[in-house]
């Protein structure tokens, strides 16, 4: 009954400087990420109020020697989102929905006799950062939908804890944020470049 | 999603399940029309 969010949202898209300028001029399109891993399911990502780790994130990029790695000057695009209907990773209901749709993709995976994907640590960090499984779940939510003519999520949300404690034996870590997967872009209303603070006022 | 959409889908879900359980060939094309494997089976 509630999964049609009202009202819109600010989120960050972290890119490189030549990428928001041409989707700011209205040139170019942010495109759908299709990895395997991805946390949320294909579809464009942002960081749901997040502008400081949206930059953080591009910086760290930045810095990272890959031949798909186009950041060289980090940059930040805001985005206006209406998240429409949306599969909210934060509600119990849609969380047991996705246990419930585990169940139906292990039976039909083992039929197909292809593998099963596998959430796994990245690098040297304890942060499950390549998240197969959970990519391939949320896919299947999107699938199942299509083949029983319903309609379908336009986004996908979610809180991820992630990153180092922040004291010792804290139940907060560096880098909790909310991520939000646009799968139908009409979610996104418009672009924006964030603004530098004026800090002779007020932060409103 | 009301509690009625909800069961809906769920029972849809089961009925897909089942239908698919039982032909693996039709489980194949499901996850690879879903985008998750390549034909092949490996992830896409």
């Amino acid at each position: 009954m509630y999964s049609t969010r009202p009202g819109l949202i600010l989120a960050f898209h972290g890119c490189d400087i030549s990428v928001q300028n041409k989707v700011l001029n209205g040139k170019s399109e942010l495109n759908f990420s299709e990895n395997t891993f991805d946390w949320l399911g294909s579809g464009i990502y942002f960081w749901e109020y997040s502008q400081e780790r949206a930059l953080e994130y591009a910086r760290r990029l930045s810095k990272q020697k890959h031949h798909n790695n186009n950041i060289k000057k980090p940059a930040v695009l805001g985005a206006v989102i209406d998240l429409g209907h949306c599969l909210d990773l934060i509600e119990y209901k849609n969380l047991q929905l996705l246990k419930e749709n585990y169940e139906s993709f292990r039976e039909i995976q083992i039929a197909s006799g292809f593998d099963l994907p596998e959430n796994k640590k990245g690098g040297s960090l304890n942060d499950l950062l390549l998240r197969d499984l959970d990519c391939a779940i949320i896919e299947f939510i999107h699938q199942s939908r299509v083949d029983l003519n319903l309609k379908p999520y336009d986004s996908v949300k979610g809180v991820f804890l992630e990153g180092d404690e922040i004291y010792p034996d804290a139940g907060f870590k560096e880098k909790n944020h909310v991520q939000v997967c646009i799968r139908n872009p009409n979610c996104i209303k418009g672009f924006f470049l964030p603004r530098v603070l004026n800090d002779r006022y007020p932060t409103v | 999603m009301s509690e009625k959409e909800r069961n809906e889908y769920l029972i849809g879900l089961k009925k897909l399940r089942k239908k698919l359980v039982e032909n693996p060939a039709a489980a194949r094309k499901f996850l690879v029309d879903a985008g998750i494997y390549t034909p092949k089976g490996n992830l896409r």
